[in-house]
């Protein structure tokens, strides 16, 4: 027999210990997530003569400043009505309707994410650019237009206030992200509408509804919750995407200023402006967010009570109905695979001048990018792996704490975990000079490949959070009970019991993680200022400029190379979550 | 109001026919149930009526009216879905009106319905909640009144007491049923549950296995089962084999051999034949103990297993030559008869049916 008394000593030194662990993860986590966002603000409103709004009047006294406020969020509110336009049509036809192809159709319309919106840009330079097969068609064969729509780099005044402010909305940032974002929002909108229980639409037919009316009371209503969620995050993306702005030169944008004024940092001398634009940022954000979060609240109270079968209400289109969904689709798809087509055909194009397809084809530019952009593929797959790794741990020990009320203050700790899907990256590189630099280790200047690693991991943390929470939820806590009634301290059990349960999940979450780390451009660019130990993207975005003849060949090169990688990496994804999926892009 | 009939209805997912040919007519203001086990295909007959499904065979009709081919939206039933299915993003008032906008009717006039349709199911006061913030008992009147304010034609009850405490109901159950009598709207009310069917109800159906096996009145149900499983399912029955010694088929009379006993039994729907083996079916309440001594002859010996004190009655497990023999004695009956003791027992030959054997 064991000397219980013993026993229980180990057993308190052990909870002990997870307390400590506790706390630790929970600095990290204030450290890189909380400190950076608190930096900003402090920054913002402090000056020589002690707290002030002077530099938020300083900065809105700028005409320039102010247009860029106004394109920053025109922009974005038009992404958000481009991707619901697109995402909410989707979503009814893809979880109402049975058709046959509509699984082919599930994934091609999911393939713009795999891509990061600045790369698909580039992707649709000869597509739908000046000179592109678009203009082309419409002008020189259709004679539709007399002179070509500038697509991607166009901008369009809406209004003007007074005699300076133009409104101007800057409609390529918009259609770039439209193609890349709408999948958020029709995943979401999915999500809801697949929730949605059948009865409750019954009841509306029962009563006398029916058609667009049904819609537009009950089940428009009820899938709001995953619409909100959806548009928060294509705005809050959209507001903070720094990369397609750059690539299409428009640069009366929050996030361009806040990367051109970086120098400034650097000099030792940081304008103030770009903690305004980061306040900004932030309380746009965290108002976003809330707004879905009170739509979220509303999801809970759908399902109120269990009882009956819950047949699922899905629809055989016919005819018409029929042919237009084909329709709708199809071209949606070709929209949709637009980017991949032209950065494949950029990249293996010889001569692509006034034509709709390149003139030849050489395999010259990818052999050119296969070697010069090693080193940078290899940054890019070292920081994102490491920070991949780091995310599988803080994420799994976080979702573990939660789910299982281990800690005081977990919810706090899920809260900051979970924080990054709503702050911008901008914010992340921003903070990180305000806090780091200077510091031993942080300095992003002269530590670049530690703290990139760490805005990676802290940005992606959220991934590997929420998945590993969904599968946390499936494991029955009396696996867990169980084998601490039987003596084993939580640390052990946790290691036994937990962690074969949940390894796939931690596994598939880890990879999500991974992924968008390597397509992460807006931290990257801002922390990033030499080409030393910097990864692809901004490899990249460098090429693309750097050589006028074959620069965009080759950025379309390293693009392709790029979507492959993590096209893999989605489809292991794809095969070990399978229908959860979804929960991974989701508020 | 309307009669609603149903003529040979069949209705198939895929290998399963989850309705059978099943024949029935509710009359004008009666309350109809559909009582059966979880799966036999209640829902699913409901929903028919309702229009969600369509029969693959058969025809429904409301009054004259052939219904097959009228999408749910314009039958104008009123129904109550199993889980109230309330909308959470209205509140109680814009529930209950939603049919009513549809039907087009002037604002005031929807107004001044809603307060009576709430008022009548004893929600006044409550317009302005949303659903979340309503009991269960309360969000079930909800979606009583948001049916019946449209005057439907018919109103239809899928499980409405299911998700209800035993507490509740009972009370929601009386409710229901003086409110139906109050309208006199026909009814058709859906449950598992058979004491609820036999409380509520003017007629019952009990289904098994997509078929309907018996109509009636819940006395008929309950004294006169046809079927051997519609005796199984309806209160408790013991089933003791016993041996035909004759039938009447113009009578329907049977006479029994159970151990040394010979009962003279009536109603006997299932043809049987002298020699045969069959099922003797009694209820517990009619098979009476005595103590041995004091037993009228003829009589089955049997032992006491176990006595329970439900209250009202005793109820005593009684081994009788291998089978466990339910019976019910009223409290004031009790005599000190123990557990382990030998006793007899007699049948009222009335209150006994006899089925074929082989149908189980
Ligand atoms: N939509 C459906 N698809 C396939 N099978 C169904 C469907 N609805 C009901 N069934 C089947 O039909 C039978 C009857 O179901 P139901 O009417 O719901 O029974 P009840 O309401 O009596 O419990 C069951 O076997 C059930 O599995
Ligand atoms: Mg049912």
């Amino acid at each position: 027999m064991m000397d219980l008394g013993a026993l229980k000593l180990r057993l308190r030194a052990q909870e002990r210990n997870f307390q400590i662990l506790v706390i630790l993860i929970s600095a990290i986590l204030i450290t890189f997530i909380v400190a950076p966002i608190l930096s900003i603000i402090l920054k913002a409103f402090i000056t020589e003569k002690g707290i002030s709004l002077s530099n938020f009047s300083l900065f809105f006294s700028n005409s320039y400043y102010r247009e860029a406020v106004y394109s920053t969020f025109l922009t974005a509110l038009f992404t958000v009505f481009g991707t619901v336009a697109i995402g909410v049509p989707l979503a009814y036809i893809m979880v109402r309707y049975e058709f046959p192809l509509k699984r082919l159709f599930s994934i091609l319309i999911l393939v713009p994410m795999i891509m990061p919106p600045f790369v698909g840009a580039i992707g649709l330079y000869k597509i739908l650019g000046i000179n592109g097969a678009v203009n082309l068609i419409l002008v020189n064969y259709l004679n539709i237009l007399d002179k070509p729509i500038n697509f991607l780099f166009g901008t369009i005044e809406l209004f003007r206030l007074g005699p300076y402010d133009k409104f101007i909305l800057p409609y390529g940032i918009v259609l770039i992200n439209t193609i890349h974002l709408f999948p958020l929002v029709y995943l979401n909108c999915a999500a809801s509408l697949a929730n949605i229980d059948p009865s409750l639409e019954e009841q509306a037919e029962n009563l006398g509804a029916r058609g667009f009316y049904l819609f537009r009371t009950v089940t428009f209503p009820l899938m709001r919750p995953g619409l909100m969620a959806g548009a928060v995050l294509v705005f809050i993306w959209t507001f903070s995407d720094l990369g397609t702005a750059l690539i299409v030169h428009y640069f009366k944008y929050l996030p361009v200023i806040v990367f051109f004024k970086l120098y400034e940092i650097r000099a030792g001398n940081p304008s103030p402006v770009s903690y305004v634009i980061g306040v900004l940022m932030i309380i746009t954000s965290f108002v976003a967010l809330y707004i879905s979060r009170k739509y979220v609240s509303l999801k809970r109270y759908v399902m109120l009570f269990a009882g009956g079968r819950v047949i699922k209400k899905v629809l055989k289109p016919r005819g018409v109905k029929l042919a237009l969904v084909y329709v709708g689709l199809i071209l949606l798809s070709l929209i949709a695979l637009s980017p991949h087509i032209g950065l494949t055909l950029l990249a293996f194009s010889d001569k692509w001048v006034f034509s709709i397809l390149p003139e030849g084809y050489t395999l010259r530019h990818m052999n050119q990018v296969l070697m010069s952009s090693l080193p940078y593929m290899t940054n890019s797959i070292l920081y994102s792996s490491v920070a991949a790794v780091i995310d599988i741990i803080i994420g799994g020990f976080v979702a573990y704490v939660v789910t299982r009320r281990l800690a005081v203050g977990g919810d706090l700790l899920d809260l900051v975990a979970t924080l990054p899907i709503a702050v911008p990256g901008v914010i992340f590189g921003l903070g990180y000079w305000a806090l780091f630099y200077k510091v031993p280790l942080l300095d992003p200047l002269r530590y670049t490949p530690i703290i990139l690693t760490i805005s990676y991991s802290m940005r992606r943390l959220p991934y590997t959070v929420r998945v590993s929470y969904a599968g946390m939820l499936q494991i029955d806590e009396a696996l867990e009970e169980a084998s601490i009634n039987l003596g084993a301290t939580r640390i052990t059990t946790f290691r036994k019991i937990t962690l074969p349960l949940l390894v796939m999940n931690l596994f598939a979450g880890g990879i999500m993680a991974f992924v968008n780390a390597m397509i992460e451009v807006s931290t990257t660019f801002l922390l990033v200022l030499t080409a030393r130990s910097a990864p692809a993207t901004w490899f990249l975005y460098f090429v693309a400029f750097a050589d006028p003849r074959n620069g965009l060949n080759m950025a379309s090169a390293i693009g392709l190379i790029f979507v492959i990688i993590v096209a893999t990496a989605l489809i292991v994804v794809q095969k070990i979550l399978g229908s959860r999926m979804g929960t991974v892009f989701r508020l | 109001m309307v009669r609603v009939k149903l003529v040979n209805v069949t209705k198939r997912f895929g290998e399963v026919v989850a309705v059978n040919k099943v024949n029935f007519e509710v009359k004008e203001g009666e309350l109809f149930t559909l009582l059966g086990p979880s799966g036999c295909g209640k829902t699913t007959t409901l929903r028919l009526i309702a229009g969600f499904y369509k029969p693959d065979e058969g025809e429904i009709y409301f009054d004259d009216e052939l219904m097959n081919d009228i999408p749910p939206h314009k039958r104008n039933t009123g129904m109550v879905f199993q889980n109230y299915a309330l909308w959470p993003h209205m509140n109680v008032f814009e529930n209950v009106a939603y049919g009513l906008k549809l039907r087009n009717m002037p604002p005031p006039k929807v107004i001044k319905k809603v307060k009576a349709a709430l008022e009548l199911v004893g929600l006044k006061g409550k317009a302005q909640r949303i659903p979340s913030q309503l009991s269960g008992g309360e969000q079930q009147r909800v979606a009583l009144a948001r049916a019946l304010v449209i005057e439907p034609r018919v109103l239809l009850l899928d499980e409405p007491l299911s998700n209800l405490d035993a507490k509740l109901r009972l009370r929601v159950r009386n409710e229901i049923r003086k409110l139906q009598k109050k309208l006199g709207i026909t009814t058709i009310y859906v449950t598992h549950d058979q004491e609820e069917a036999l409380s509520i109800s003017d007629r019952i159906a009990v289904m098994n296995q997509g078929r309907i096996l018996q109509i009636g009145t819940p006395e008929e149900i309950y004294i006169f089962p046809k079927d051997l499983f519609v005796a199984d399912f309806i209160g408790i029955t013991n089933f003791i084999p016993c041996t035909i010694v004759s039938y009447d088929e113009s009578k329907k009379e049977a006479v029994v051999k159970l151990g040394n006993m010979q009962l003279k039994v009536p109603s006997v729907y299932n043809k049987v034949d002298a020699g045969e083996e069959a099922l003797l079916a009694v209820r517990p309440e009619n098979i009476k103990i005595h103590k041995l001594e004091e037993a009228p002859k003829p009589y089955l010996e049997g032992k006491i297993d176990l006595v329970t004190f439900l209250g009202r009655v005793i109820r005593y497990e009684v081994i009788y030559d291998n089978y466990t023999l339910k019976v019910e004695a009223p409290r004031t009956d009790m005599r000190s008869i123990k557990e382990g003791e030998k006793v007899a027992l007699t049948i009222d030959p009335l209150a006994v049916r006899v089925f074929k054997a082989n149908k189980k």
